[in-house]
C-alpha cells in the first residue's frame, strides 16, 4: 500500500506534474508522524501513512515557504480532503493548484480528488470522537453550572494559540487577537480575556468548522474546544441543512444572504 | 540523611496544615501541572514531567505590574501590585531546577526584574531525582543529570529501600528542614542509580556550527517546514523568558500587565513600520535554536535550554528541537562512529 503511494508520489515528482508533496514522515513521537514536504524523488522512502499520520496537512498548502516551492501534491484523507474543499470554498486555494491523493477509509468522501489509494488505514482519524453526549449533558445543566464548568476549563488557556495554528481553516493573515488598534480581545490569558478569545474562535469557524478535532489535540492543556465547536456545527447543520466541506460550489451559509432567510431569532 | 515515604507526607502535609503554599506535580484528566496542594495524596511522582512547568511560579504568565485609576479631582492614582506570596514548590526535577538558575541571569543582566527576583527570593525548591525518562529527555546531552542539585534548595533521591535520601543545599532549605527535623533519619541508604538518558548530541559542536551557518543555511528553511508556529514550544519550555507589557482598561481604571510572550508568533518581531526581520517559520525556529545554543551561551556561559524535551513531547506537528539538534550535530556523531 505504502508502495504504492511512494510509487505515485515518484512518478508525480518526476513528471513534474508537482513540484513538492506534503505527506508524512516517521518522526520523534511515536504517537504522531511528522508533516515532510518532499520535493526530490530520493526522499521517496521517508514517505509513510498509518494510523498516527494525524496532523491535518492541508495547513501546509497555505504555508507561504511550501507555497513558493511550486505545484503542490497532497496526501488527504477525509477529514483533510473536507478541509481542502472548505479553503476552495472559501477562495483560498484552487482545484488546480493542488493535486490530491485522497485515502479511502470506507466513509463517503467528498468527490474533490484527483486519486485515491487504499492505505489498508481504516480510520480517518483516531481522534474523531463524538461530543454529543457531552454536550447533551452540558446543556440540561443550569446556565450558572455551565458557567462554572467553562470557567474551570478556560481559566486553563495560556494563549499559546496552538488551537489557531493548527486548524486548516484559520487562515487570517493578521488574527483578530493580534490586532491591537483597538485592542478588539484582551491578550491577557486571565479569564476574561480567555473567555473572549476562545468564544471568539469558535463563532468565527462556525459553519467553517470541518470538525477535524486538531485544536482540541493541539491544546497543551487539554481544553475541550470540540464542545464548543460541535455544538454550532450542530446548529449550522440543523438550521441550514449544510455541512463545509463536500461541495465547492455551495455557499458557507453565514457568507450569504437571501431575503426570505428566517428573521425570527431577531426579537 | 533519610526520610520516609510517610514522613515525606506528613512533612508537606504539615507545610499545607501551616497555611503555606506547596505546589506540586499533579496529573488532571488529561494533562498535567505543578498545582497548589490541598493534601500529599494528589502529587504524582510517577510522572516523567508534568506537561506545564513550574515557570509560572516564578514568571507569572500574567500579571499586574501596576494598576490605576482616576480620582474625583481628575487625579490618577497608580498603585503597585501586592508582593507575590512564596511558594513551597514539591517534586520539581533536576533538570528544571537549573531553569532557575539559568533564568536569574536573564532577569539580573542589565535590570533587576523585581516581579522574577521577589518570587525567586521566597520560593523553596524540593526536587526529587528523576528514576525514569522517555525518548524526548536530553538532559545529558546539555550537562545536566538525574543526580545535578543545581537549583534546589533539598534534593530527594529514591533509594533502594524505596526511602529517600536528603540533601541540604541552601540556607533556604536548612531553615525549611530545622522545623521539621523530626521527620528525618541521620542514616543513609543508596540511592537508586539512574544514568538518565543517553548523550543525543554535542552541545560545542552545536555552538560552533551555529555561529559558523547563522545566517540562511538551507538547512533552516527544510527541516523547519512542519512548525506552525504556536506558542506551545516556548510557553512550556522552563527556560523560555519572554514578555510583553500591555495595557488593560478603560478611562477609569485599568492595569498594566506583564504577560509571556513567544518568538515563535508571527507577529513577535514586526516593527511599527509593518517590517517584520523574522518574517518566515524558518527564521522564527531558528531564532529559538541560536537563543539557546549560541546567544544565551555566548552571554552567560551555559546552554539556555535543560533537556526536559517538553518542547518536543507536546509540539502538536513534531517539529522536534531533537531532531534539528542531532541534524546538526550528524557529520559529527559518524566521526564517532567510525
Ligand atoms: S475542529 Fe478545530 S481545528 Fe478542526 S476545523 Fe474545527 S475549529 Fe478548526
Ligand atoms: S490551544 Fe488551548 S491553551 Fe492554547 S490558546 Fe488555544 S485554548 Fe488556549
Ligand atoms: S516547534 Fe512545535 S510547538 Fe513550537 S511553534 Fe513550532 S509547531 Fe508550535
Ligand atoms: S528548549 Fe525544550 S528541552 Fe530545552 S528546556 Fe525548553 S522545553 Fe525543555
Amino acid at each position: 500500500m505504502i508502495d504504492k503511494l511512494r510509487q505515485r508520489v515518484k512518478e508525480l515528482l518526476e513528471s513534474k506534474a508537482i513540484s513538492v508533496f506534503i505527506g508524512y514522515e516517521k518522526g520523534d513521537n511515536p504517537q504522531l508522524a511528522r508533516p515532510i514536504m518532499i520535493t526530490s524523488p530520493d526522499e521517496m522512502d521517508k514517505l509513510i501513512y498509518d494510523d498516527t499520520c494525524i496532523v491535518m496537512l492541508s495547513k501546509y498548502l497555505l504555508k507561504p515557504e511550501v507555497k513558493a516551492l511550486g505545484r503542490r501534491g497532497i496526501v488527504a484523507s477525509y477529514s483533510n480532503l473536507r478541509a481542502i474543499t472548505g479553503l476552495i470554498q472559501e477562495h483560498q486555494i484552487t482545484r488546480e493548484e493542488v493535486y490530491i491523493i485522497a485515502i479511502s477509509t470506507g466513509e463517503r468522501l467528498p468527490e474533490y480528488y484527483d486519486e485515491v489509494i487504499d492505505t489498508g488505514c481504516k480510520t480517518d482519524n483516531p481522534r474523531l470522537t463524538t461530543q454529543d453526549e457531552t454536550i447533551a449533558k452540558l446543556l440540561k445543566k443550569s446556565p450558572a453550572e455551565r458557567w462554572d464548568f467553562w470557567r474551570k476549563e478556560l481559566e486553563k488557556c495560556i494563549k499559546c494559540y496552538a488551537c489557531r495554528q493548527i486548524c486548516p481553516l484559520c487562515y487570517c493573515n493578521r488574527c483578530i487577537a493580534d490586532k491591537n488598534q483597538p485592542q478588539w480581545i484582551l491578550t491577557s490569558p486571565h479569564l476574561k480575556g480567555n473567555f473572549a478569545w476562545n468564544v471568539i474562535r469558535a463563532y468565527h469557524l462556525a459553519g467553517r468548522c470541518i470538525d477535524c478535532g486538531e485544536c482540541e489535540r493541539a491544546c497543551p492543556v487539554n481544553i475541550p474546544l470540540m464542545l464548543l465547536n460541535k455544538m454550532l456545527y450542530n446548529n449550522i447543520k440543523t438550521n441550514f441543512g449544510y455541512e463545509v466541506g463536500f461541495n465547492p460550489n455551495v455557499p458557507p451559509p453565514l457568507a450569504t444572504y437571501h431575503p426570505e432567510d428566517k428573521e425570527n431569532f431577531i426579537i | 540523611m533519610l526520610i520516609t515515604l510517610n514522613n515525606l507526607k506528613t512533612f508537606i502535609e504539615t507545610f499545607i496544615k501551616d497555611g503555606r503554599s506547596v505546589v506540586g506535580p499533579v496529573k488532571e484528566d488529561n494533562y498535567s501541572l505543578y498545582k497548589p496542594l490541598k493534601s500529599f495524596d494528589e502529587v504524582n511522582l510517577s510522572l516523567i514531567y508534568p506537561t506545564k512547568s513550574t515557570k509560572e511560579y516564578f514568571f507569572a504568565d500574567n500579571e499586574s505590574i501596576l494598576t490605576y485609576s482616576w480620582t474625583e479631582k481628575n487625579k490618577i492614582n497608580i498603585t503597585d501590585p501586592k508582593d507575590p506570596e512564596g511558594v513551597v514548590i514539591f517534586g520539581v526535577r533536576p533538570c528544571e531546577a537549573v531553569s532557575y538558575p539559568i533564568m536569574d541571569k536573564v532577569f539580573t543582566w542589565d535590570y533587576n526584574d523585581e516581579f522574577y527576583l521577589k518570587r525567586r527570593e521566597k520560593n523553596i525548591i524540593i526536587s526529587v531525582a528523576c528514576e525514569k525518562c522517555d525518548e524526548f529527555c536530553f538532559c545529558t546531552s546539555v550537562g545536566i543529570t538525574p543526580q545535578t542539585t543545581e537549583g534546589s534548595d533539598i534534593f530527594l533521591q529514591k533509594t533502594l529501600e524505596g526511602n529517600y535520601s536528603v540533601q541540604v543545599l541552601t540556607e533556604k532549605g536548612k531553615t525549611l528542614l530545622t522545623s521539621l527535623s523530626s521527620f528525618i533519619e541521620d542514616r543513609d541508604e543508596k540511592p537508586i542509580d539512574y544514568k538518565g538518558p543517553d548523550k543525543k548530541f554535542d552541545i560545542t559542536q552545536i555552538r560552533s556550527w551555529l555561529e559558523s551557518h547563522w545566517d540562511e543555511h538551507p538547512i533552516w528553511a527544510k527541516i523547519t517546514l512542519p512548525c506552525i508556529g504556536c506558542g506551545v514550544c516556548t510557553y512550556l519550555c522552563p527556560t523560555c523568558h519572554c514578555f510583553d507589557i500591555v495595557d488593560e482598561g478603560n478611562l477609569k481604571d485599568g492595569c498594566r500587565c506583564k504577560n509571556w510572550d513567544a518568538c515563535q508568533f508571527a507577529m513577535f518581531t514586526v516593527h511599527a513600520s509593518g517590517h517584520n526581520p523574522r518574517d518566515t517559520q524558518s527564521k522564527r525556529f531558528r531564532q529559538r535554536v541560536a537563543h539557546k545554543f549560541d546567544y544565551y551561551p555566548d552571554k552567560f556561559g551555559r546552554t539556555l535550554c535543560v533537556g526536559c524535551g517538553r518542547c518536543i513531547r507536546h509540539c502538536p506537528t513534531d517539529m522536534s528541537l531533537l531532531n534539528v539538534l542531532i541534524t546538526i550535530d550528524k557529520p559529527i556523531i559518524k566521526l564517532l562512529n567510525r
